[in-house]
């Protein structure tokens, strides 16, 4: 339909880029602009996530630009590509923060990426908002994390699917790709189920590795593990094998009804990328929803369709890029400097207006209030809401439940002494 | 200077030269630049280098890039050796360097901060064991830093060795064996991922704190780390010239040229080869041991197949079958990855593709075969004979 | 000219009988069209349904079940839709809307009727709001009610005119119990046809016997269920035996009963996962051997590794993706009729071809042509092109496409209790079967294959009897590149669409290549079919990531045997 659109839109991205790279050399070195960096990898195994997290922080930009800028001063981006490959990373880090010299950086997906870029903004005391949700176990004064921690997004996933109303799960099996964030949140999940009394012999993990295509083994043996009934996968499945997950657990005859797939990485914008069917009645758990019903983020998901799209649809790590700016923003107003240490203290308990609905900073452990909503998704890709949190959850930088005695670790960074 | 073997000299038909025009300066300048390039690049980043930084002309991260690029540009030092040399295509460089990498990175991790039993943080945060956890045996011998160096030749060359012992000796070669070794690195890779395998999976070794009793944050030790890949490249430089030049280098270039007939003449090849495969995945290695305390962190997505074709694409790009062509292009590239992918997020991978398909229509012996080249042509002009150009096809297998 | 028209023309031709015949196999799923006519008793249904609306909750809990017990299937979309609140009342009048349709800039829904799903109209108009209205006017079951609404959605479905739908009800009904379900039932034993719905019906009422109160019953339920080697009562029988293995004195008669059962069923699956894993391990090893034709052939003529293979397969998969906005494109417009969707597969796989193979010829044209004899140049060459490739794509499309399946090729296809075989799985199979015999008529058969068998033993040769090689080679990468290009629409029914879909697979085919033997047919096949029924077999074992590690450990020893490949070339090639 739109092809031809699509590769005006291509030839012209293609003169824009060369000019505005040949253009950047020389020009951008006015005085009355503040630089962020922009680390997101566009190219590579993780850009199918990432692009969409890149596009929402420069909306946010773009918006906040139109209405006058931060404290009179235009945002340059500074947008890089890291390209999927950690060590790229920590090399562009070092760059944003010690040769472009950005007032913050907004970015990373994965856990790794985020892990390798940390030793260089705790060494050069610089900010970096982080959009994704993750597994916890982490405190930089040098971060915000402004998507989920554990508790505000597995846990509760968890108690709906053992309430009546998630059908009353008795069988768990938490199918996860094989990397940090499956394995800390199964390592969460594990004792919360087992400190709500399921038996160990009831919970079954297993993961596979990135990329991976191939689940006719696994989905046999959900098979084998459900025959019973009352069992449901919490799946922490990343991008692409999602697909050809959901496909075979369809194909093999397993529905939403016998056993529901409760989703923590699959949102709006990877359904787009997904034959939506196989998916249709499974669940999937998040702090926001593009379907959450309120005029302002009506208006964002406009926003976001008029600037990249129509077909392009908002999810929570997009919300969270998208607000991150924002609440930069907002804290930079409210500290009247750039400087980092001033804006960190102006963050703390920080109350802001996102498109999902008010939210607040904690005062302490660098992470975000948020409300939790458990969606089921619908022929169209969105989802529907079919529980939500009473209010905002306090999020938890280390998980009570590996940390029983509550004595966590000191955050790590912060000022230069 | 010796001129790498099998490449034409051009200094020969140069001291004839009567009459002194424009064009004959130049061609004096050429030779006086090809003699000199070697110091001249010694004198740069052994002294240029650290003496800018010490006057502030250049900050630490930019130190730092030049350390680690040089570690890279070792493990292309070990490429040109089989691939320019031996004929060999190796396409599992990068997971020598890796396995380098590792070695030193787990000694590194375990002077870094600790948890529970004496854990090293990186491996403790991916565990899945939520408590009772032991240091698994393998991190032990880890413990000590001479003992992590040795392992740094023993375990990539040792495996290297086997694995080539293996192929050459089932006469794998050409185009097979570079396969192999792609599915090899795709099979380490996905190995190493494995959180089971208690390396710390997808996220690698971290939290690095010191080496040697060296704080790594610290600017003097950078330096240090800095020196000590100049130091090692130009040993590695010395060795692989020396190794090409004698009588084994003879055996190598014939493998390349005509293995059978090497063979029917009486010689082993798969020892020869063996052998250089091993050198060239130690090579490597102690680029790897550099590179991870420059680095910070060392991940399994270093041997991804594409890192190791990067490296293919340094030599060639530099001009394989001679050494200070593998040097130069993994410089040249590796900077120009790392500005093309800042300048250009969205474009840099087409440009990059486009430099390695034109690379090879167009200069099928590399930056240094076009150097020569307009060399000999200066010559042979400047004496207004204009000979037969020679090319350096012959380099080329 | 090498392809002469009328071959050309009859492997097309062949090739759409064998697509058509899996087609039609699989879409002869019965579709029962509602009755359209109203009837007295629906015009009561009909009245009961508008209580919904009601605000007495009471009222509206009575109307629910009074719905759930009507046993009629056509409630079923109706309480579903319900359920998620997407139920309307316009001016009065129950209707439904669950599509969407765009006019112009804004969307609109199109209303029907709620029992038939037939268009409302008004004024001889199809009646239609726009999506803005339908959300004010929507209602649906309160949360509470949900799981009300959700029983009789499974009481209605076990008299739904789709097997599917009554075959899940059933299995439901087992596990929730109950009388009203035993009831139900047993009212659709007698009169169900369908024999997986009866086993699943015997299946389902022996598991609620299992709690039954009184010994005869359950000894009976036990052995039957042993009989029916019932794996979804397998864990029910297990905790039966333990919790009499525990008492004391205990039941020796009863409990071994049980044992003798749970080995039946234990038997019965090690059996039917052995038939998983080679079903499983055919199936990739299909895809492998689509992906490693082209390399092999490209490989044995040219002595070229093409490293942009896979970008080949990412070429087909996207115009797949093309085809199938084109006839989304069509349908919407008007130009196609609806049913015209679901057979947008089989113009996909054409197109693929076309367009991969164009690709192909380009880049034999512009890069390879020039590199012949450098075997290790044309890997690094066309890995750079490979980079291209996927980046243009990117650039081109975006990262998030999807292709949906056609219809008849969701679900599977229960050839015993437990063995499904998924017919997309069945699908890749037969089609790689049907490209193989292709590609070995047009080796064996044609003037191109006689040419190419001709070239590839002996280039100088060939040349100096008047073939032109040059124009072989152009068309053999394009054959290649196009037969990469079906395997990329093939793999677009089991997996999703990435600019980099290409090397994940790219090395896997490789490998098939390098077992096989470089250039051989058979030994493409053998090997791709024999990798993956190896790595489908070890993966259970040894989890996913050590099954190919296994795999390349075996193919490594394997050379040390046979050092080219199951199927070496002979003579003076040997050494070439």
């Amino acid at each position: 339909m739109s092809l031809s659109t699509k590769l005006r839109t291509f030839l012209r991205g293609t003169a824009a880029g060369v000019l505005a790279s040949l253009g950047s050399i020389s020009l951008m070195t006015a005085a009355d602009t503040v630089k962020i960096g922009v680390l997101h990898s566009l190219s590579g195994t993780m850009a199918i996530s990432e692009i969409s997290c890149k596009d929402g922080t420069l909306l946010a930009v773009k918006e906040i630009n139109a209405k006058g800028g931060v404290l009179g001063k235009m945002i340059e981006p500074v947008v890089v590509d890291p390209a999927s490959n950690w060590d790229l990373f920590a090399e562009k880090a070092k760059q944003l923060v010690t040769q472009d010299k950005v007032a913050v950086t907004f970015g990373c997906w994965t856990s790794v990426s985020r892990k390798s870029v940390l030793p260089v903004y705790e060494s050069n005391n610089a900010l970096l908002f982080y959009p994704v949700q993750y597994e916890g176990e982490e405190q930089s004064l040098n971060v915000f994390y402004t998507a989920a921690s554990p508790n505000q997004q597995l846990v509760p996933a968890a108690e709906y699917l053992m309430s009546e109303e998630g059908g009353a799960c008795k069988k768990f099996f938490l199918l996860g790709t094989d990397y940090v964030f499956p394995r800390t949140a199964n390592k969460v999940l594990k004792a919360f189920l087992m400190a709500k009394g399921v038996k160990e012999a009831d919970i079954m993990e297993d993961y596979t590795p990135f990329g991976h295509k191939d689940y006719q083994t696994i989905v046999g043996n959900i098979k084998k593990f459900a025959a019973g009934g009352k069992a449901c996968v919490l799946s922490t499945i990343n991008g692409d094998s999602n697909v050809p997950f959901y496909k075979e657990f369809a194909n093999q005859g397993l529905t939403a009804a016998e056993c529901p797939v409760m989703a923590f990485s699959v949102a709006e914008d990877e359904l787009r990328a997904m034959d939506v069917p196989p998916l249709v009645g499974h669940l999937a758990a998040w702090n926001y929803f593009m379907s959450v019903d309120t005029p302002a983020n009506k208006a964002f998901a406009a926003a976001f369709k008029a600037e990249y799209g129509k077909d392009r649809v908002v999810s929570d790590p997009i919300e969270a890029a998208y607000f991150g700016v924002y609440v930069w923003k907002a804290a930079v107003e409210k500290a009247k400097s750039f400087e980092v240490d001033k804006v960190r203290a102006a963050v703390y308990g920080l109350e802001f207006d996102a498109p999902g609905g008010k939210k607040k900073m904690d005062e302490k452990n660098q992470h975000t209030y948020k409300p939790v909503y458990i969606g089921e998704i619908l022929k169209d890709g969105q989802f529907k809401i079919v529980w939500q949190s009473k209010g905002l959850v306090k999020p938890d930088s280390y998980s009570s439940y590996l940390w029983p005695k509550g004595d966590y670790p000191k955050p790590t960074g912060g000022p230069k002494k | 200077m010796t001129a790498s073997p099998g490449t034409p000299v051009p200094n020969d038909i140069g001291h004839r030269t009567s009459d002194i025009g424009p064009l004959s300066a130049l061609a004096t300048t050429h030779r006086l630049a090809t003699k000199s390039s070697l110091w001249l690049a010694f004198a740069f980043f052994a002294l240029v280098i650290p003496l800018s930084y010490g006057a502030g002309v250049i900050d630490i991260t930019t130190l730092n890039q030049f350390g680690r690029y040089l570690c890279i540009a070792l493990v292309a030092l070990g490429l040109d050796l089989i691939w320019g040399y031996t004929g060999i295509l190796s396409l599992c460089q990068m997971m020598f360097f890796t396995l380098g990498g590792y070695c030193m990175g787990m000694h590194l991790a375990m002077k870094g901060p600790l948890q529970g039993d004496g854990i090293p943080l990186a491996l403790y945060v991916v565990s899945s064991q939520v408590s009772g956890m032991t240091l698994p045996w393998f991190w032990m011998p880890f413990d000590s830093v001479w003992l992590s160096i040795l392992l740094v030749f023993v375990v990539p060359g040792g495996f290297a060795y086997l694995y080539g012992w293996l192929a050459f000796r089932s006469r794998v070669r050409g185009v097979y064996f570079s396969i192999i070794t792609q599915a090899t690195t795709v099979a380490a890779t996905q190995v190493f991922r494995l959180n089971d395998l208690q390396l710390c999976g997808t996220n690698g070794l971290t939290n690095f704190v010191t080496l040697f009793g060296f704080p790594l944050n610290e600017n003097s030790t950078k330096v240090g780390l800095y020196l000590a890949s100049v130091a090692a490249l130009a040993v590695g430089f010395l060795a692989c010239k020396w190794l090409v030049t004698s009588r084994a280098g003879r055996v190598l270039i014939a493998i390349r040229d005509s293995e059978s007939r090497l063979r029917f003449a009486g010689y082993q090849p798969v020892a020869y080869k063996t052998f250089a495969f091993a050198v060239a995945a130690v090579l490597g290695a102690v680029g790897g041991m550099l590179y991870t305390p420059q680095n910070g962190i060392i991940t399994p997505f270093k041997m991804n197949p594409e890192e190791s074709i990067y490296i293919v694409a340094m030599v060639a790009l530099g001009g394989r079958g001679t050494l200070t062509g593998a040097i130069l292009g993994s410089l040249i590239f590796s900077f120009s990855y790392s500005w093309l992918s800042t300048k250009f997020a969205d474009w840099w991978l087409i440009i990059l593709g486009s430099l390695f398909v034109f690379v090879i229509l167009v200069m099928p012996d590399g930056l240094v075969g076009a150097w020569r080249r307009l060399g000999l042509w200066l010559t042979a002009r400047s004496q207004r004979a204009p000979a037969e150009p020679v090319t350096a096809k012959e380099t080329s297998p | 000219m090498p392809i002469r028209p009328s071959l050309a023309v009859s492997f097309r031709s062949m090739l759409f009988l064998a697509l058509f015949a899996v087609a039609t196999v699989h879409a002869a799923e019965p579709e029962t069209a509602p009755p359209t006519i109203l009837t007295p008793s629906d015009a009561a249904l009909l009245a009961t349904m508008a209580e919904l609306t009601d605000s007495d909750a009471a009222k509206r809990k009575a109307a629910i079940a009074t719905l759930g017990q009507s046993r009629d299937g056509r409630l079923v979309p109706f309480l579903t839709d319900f359920s998620q609140g997407s139920v309307l009342k316009v001016d009065d009048t129950l209707a439904v809307g669950p599509q969407t349709r765009e006019v112009g800039d804004t969307k609109v829904i199109d209303l029907l009727h709620p029992l038939t799903r037939d268009p409302l109209e008004r004024e001889g108009k199809p009646w239609s709001i726009s999506e803005e209205e339908a959300k004010s006017k929507s209602f649906g079951a309160a949360r509470a009610e949900r799981k009300t609404v959700a029983d009789a959605i499974t009481l209605l479905k076990l008299f739904d005119p789709k097997p599917e739908q009554r075959l899940s009800a059933v299995k439901k009904a087992g596990d929730t119990g109950g009388e009203i379900n035993v009831a139900a039932l047993k009212t659709l034993q007698e009169s169900e046809r369908d024999e997986r719905v009866r086993r699943a019906i015997t299946e389902s009422l022996a598991i609620i016997n299992l709690t039954s109160s009184e010994q005869e019953i359950r000894v009976a339920a036990v052995k039957q269920l042993g009989e029916l080697v019932s794996i979804r009562a397998l864990s029910r029988i297990q905790d039966l035996a333990k919790t009499l293995d525990g008492q004391k004195p205990n039941d020796a008669a009863m409990l071994a009963v049980c044992r003798e059962s749970i080995g039946a069923i234990e038997r019965w699956q090690t059996v039917a996962r052995g038939i998983g894993h080679v079903f499983s391990g055919i199936s990739l090893g299909s895809v492998l051997v689509l992906m490693a034709l082209g390399l092999s052939i490209v490989f044995g003529l040219m002595g070229v590794i093409n490293m942009a293979h896979g970008e080949m397969l990412m070429i087909g998969a996207y115009a797949t993706f093309l085809t199938q906005e084109a006839f989304k494109w069509a349908v919407g417009a008007g130009v196609l009729p609806p049913w015209a969707f679901e057979i947008y597969f089989l113009f996909a796989i054409p197109m693929a071809v076309v367009v991969a193979g164009g690709v192909g010829l380009f880049l034999e044209w512009a890069v390879i042509r020039h590199l012949y004899g450098r075997p290790l140049e044309t890997l690094l060459a066309t890995f750079g092109v490979s980079f291209i490739l996927i980046q243009s794509v990117r650039l081109i499309f975006g990262n998030n496409r999807s292709v949906n399946n056609p219809s008849w090729l969701q679900g599977g296809w229960e050839i015993a209790p437990d063995v499904i075989f998924p017919y997309n799985r069945i699908f890749i199979i037969v089609f790689c079967a049907v490209i193989v015999c292709a590609m070995y008529l047009l080796i064996t058969k044609t003037r191109l294959g006689l040419l190419l068998r001709a070239t590839t033993q002996n280039r100088t040769m060939a040349a100096s009897l008047g073939v032109n090689t040059r124009r072989i080679d152009g068309l053999t990468f394009a054959l290649g590149s196009g037969i990469a290009g079906m395997a990329g629409c093939a793999l677009t029914l089991i997996s999703n669409i990435t600019p980099d879909m290409g090397q994940a697979v790219i090395v896997d085919s490789f490998m098939v290549v390098v077992a096989g033997g470089v250039g051989k047919l058979a030994g493409a096949i053998i090997a791709g079919i024999g990798l993956g029924c190896f790595t489908k077999t070890m993966e259970p074992w040894f989890g996913a990531v050590w099954g190919q590690v296994l795999m390349l450990a075996a193919v490594v020893i394997f050379l040390q045997w046979r050092p080219s490949g199951l199927f070496p070339a002979k003579g003076r090639l040997a050494d070439a």
